[in-house]
């Protein structure tokens, strides 16, 4: 179990320093001049220019660059926004609360629509309701985002009427906060529920199939008790592994529904960095989100043994 | 893992030996009607694709006709907001994402099992480094990478290309690397190594042919989510420029005429939604043509399956949403790789 760990533990660090690499390394591809936001287009003064990239430490070369930033990220520190009087760790504090709000909120939907509907596809395998949660859980995953947001966002104006727009943060008002963000979830959630259905309506027929599953049959067990006892509990085992690696890509992957519903997260960060190229707010987003995938998977590795022991024993 | 246990249960090196060793009736199988569905859907979009774009009725890019006019014998899906015909338009923009998804599937596929291969034939550091980097790179979400690298590269169809393809190598990587760490091992492999046959050699007429199911299946998938990507990215204002007709474009310039006139947006959202199916389609039929799965419910048939539950956990990775796209086959091949890797 501790070689498991550390294990486990090393080749996550390793990805997450190569990941540094490979976000650095990205970002400095990235064509245009971050100092040319500051100085005058027509008349540019070459003297000024040289002057502030000495400032922002951008005249050195690339590897003192890495490792003065690398060294300010181990502290917190992800340095000092170019084109905006800003520190980046503050906007990232920010925005991160937000596509964090935002990817739970849409995780619980998937759950709570996905799981049952899973459940019944398999119970009813080849009949109508297995049908029918195929065939939505097919359009779902087949659907943009932005398509899916626009249908919701019309359903909802003739219907709940939801606010639209208009963020309200978590610690200023709990309830009105998770209102307004009802609808950007739930239509992550749908999409994410439509893809635990499938992993639940497959895992749980293989488990189904089971000898230990006849067994309780035969014993009598009642098909509720079958598959709520006995079936079910192995066969989310999978499925949790996907709702956590979900969850973790959600927090960075959600730019365009921040974009459909005009939300203030890490997507609308990482996109006003590469509008304007500044460099520091672009590689602190990027491995933000990176970290936090890693996290979450490092997270679920641990969980796994503890909720399913046959992993245990094999380690 | 399916696909894999049935390569080791029949012990047999080659494709067609697969084949003559599975049940009669399993040997005669024809593709089913998801197969025959995805061929359908991509094949009419082809055929009306290619149509206007060598006899065009009307030039795409031009005013035709006037504004936002409804559905007409002349105008099939009506006119968008500057005139322009809509039907020759939508043709045009599924051939652009056809293309696109095509060429960056192919291009994510050969670069991706490249390196699936060799990592998983050469083993030891090779291995850990090249699937480290491969982590790395799936660490991030599709989307933002496709953002960066399309600042870096630049817009527009050949760029795309080369983006998505280098976002969906990885995941190529990883579902080329378990079967063929499965294969190294086998006799008939052994066999071509010491009979001296070149290391390339047994890559690629050994190991490569005995791991191209989930290959095609991957394949698919992926180009299902690269429709859904490169929607997403145009609807950004970041994939295929103006004037070029691009769905995803569309829907984000044209949302504000949707009160007058709702085709404007239902047109190409559906040219996405077909496009993006189609490919799942075809994804889902090659999985059920090449490597069967079982299936029935409580008191239906049962069937003796080789190896442990776990093993069978669905292998196609069925498409998501742009938002979260790459991770869908990270996450499927998390499932079936990290437990098992981990407790071997």
């Amino acid at each position: 179990m501790i070689r498991y760990i550390a294990g486990r533990v090393f080749s996550s660090a390793l990805v997450l320093v190569l990941l540094s690499v490979i976000v650095f390394a990205m970002v400095r591809l990235i064509p245009g001049d971050p100092v040319a936001a500051f100085a005058d287009p027509g008349n540019p003064d070459p003297e000024a220019l040289a002057l502030l990239r000495a400032e922002l430490g951008l005249d050195k070369p690339w590897i003192t660059q890495y490792f003065v930033w690398i060294a300010g990220v181990l502290q917190g520190d992800f340095g000092t926004a170019i084109t905006q009087p800003l520190e980046v760790s503050e906007l990232i504090g920010d925005r991160l609360p937000v596509s964090i709000q935002l990817s739970v909120m849409a995780t619980i939907f998937g759950v709570i629509i996905g799981i049952p509907a899973g459940v019944l596809a398999a119970t009813r395998a080849r009949r109508l309701p297995d049908h029918a949660v195929r065939g939505a859980s097919f359009i779902f995953l087949a659907t943009p985002p932005f398509v899916l947001g626009t249908v919701l966002i019309l359903i909802n104006s003739v219907t709940l009427r939801l606010p639209l727009i208009g963020y309200v943060r978590l610690e200023d008002d709990p309830l009105g906060s998770i209102r307004s963000m009802l609808l950007p979830s739930l239509l992550l959630g749908l999409v994410l529920a439509a893809l635990v259905a499938r992993y639940t309506r497959g895992t749980l027929l293989d488990t189904l199939n089971q000898d230990f599953v006849r067994t309780a049959r035969a014993k009598g067990a009642s098909p509720g008790r079958l598959v709520g006892r006995h079936a079910l509990r192995n066969a989310l085992i999978p499925v949790t592994t996907v709702v956590g690696i979900e969850l973790a890509s959600l927090v960075g992957g959600t730019v365009v529904t921040e974009a459909v519903f005009a939300l203030p997260g890490m997507g609308s960060v990482l996109i006003n960095g590469i509008r304007s190229s500044d460099y520091p707010i672009i590689q602190a987003a990027v491995l933000v989100i990176g970290l936090i995938y890693v996290i979450i998977n490092f997270a679920v590795d641990l969980i796994y043994p503890l909720i399913d022991p046959r992993v245990r024993v094999h380690s | 893992m399916s696909i894999q246990n049935n390569v080791t249960v029949v012990g047999t090196g080659t494709a067609p030996a697969l084949a003559v060793a599975l049940p009669k009736r399993a040997r005669r199988r024809r593709p089913g009607p998801a197969f025959w569905a995805g061929v359908a859907i991509l094949g009419t979009i082809v055929i009306v694709a290619t149509w206007m774009s060598f006899w065009p009725p009307y030039d795409p890019l031009t005013t035709v006709a006037g504004n936002i006019e409804g559905m007409s014998a002349l105008h099939l899906l009506g006119t968008d907001n500057v005139g322009r015909d809509s039907l020759v338009r939508l043709a045009l923009a599924g051939r652009t994402s056809l293309i696109i998804s095509g060429c960056a599937a192919l291009l994510a596929a050969v670069v991706g099992a490249a390196l699936g291969l060799v990592a998983g034939y050469v083993g030891g550091m090779v291995d850990a480094v090249i699937m480290r980097i491969v982590d790395a790179l799936l660490a991030l979400p599709a989307i933002l990478v496709a953002l960066v690298v399309g600042v870096i590269i630049g817009n527009g169809a050949i760029p795309l290309i080369i983006s998505l393809g280098i976002i969906f190598a990885p995941t190529f990587a990883r579902v080329m690397r378990a079967p063929v760490i499965a294969l190294r091992e086998r006799d008939f492999v052994l066999a071509a190594q010491l009979s001296g046959v070149r290391t390339w050699k047994i890559v690629l007429q050994h190991l490569l042919p005995n791991a191209l199911t989930p290959l095609f299946v991957q394949f698919a998938s992926v180009a299902s989510a690269v429709v859904l990507l490169e929607a997403a990215l145009s609807y950004l204002g970041q994939g295929v420029q103006a004037p070029e007709p691009s769905a995803g474009r569309m829907i984000s310039e044209l949302t504000r005429f949707m009160q007058t006139q709702p085709l404007l947006i239902i047109a190409p959202a559906l040219l996405i939604v077909l496009l993006s199916a189609g490919w799942n389609l075809l994804a889902d039929g090659t999985q059920d043509y090449l490597s069967p799965r079982r299936e029935g419910g409580i008191g239906g048939k049962r069937r003796r399956r080789p190896g442990r539950a776990r093993t069978n956990t669905p292998q196609t990775a069925p498409s998501r949403t742009t938002s979260t796209v790459t991770t869908n086959t990270v996450s499927t091949s998390t499932v079936t790789s990290t437990p098992q890797e981990d407790s071997q």
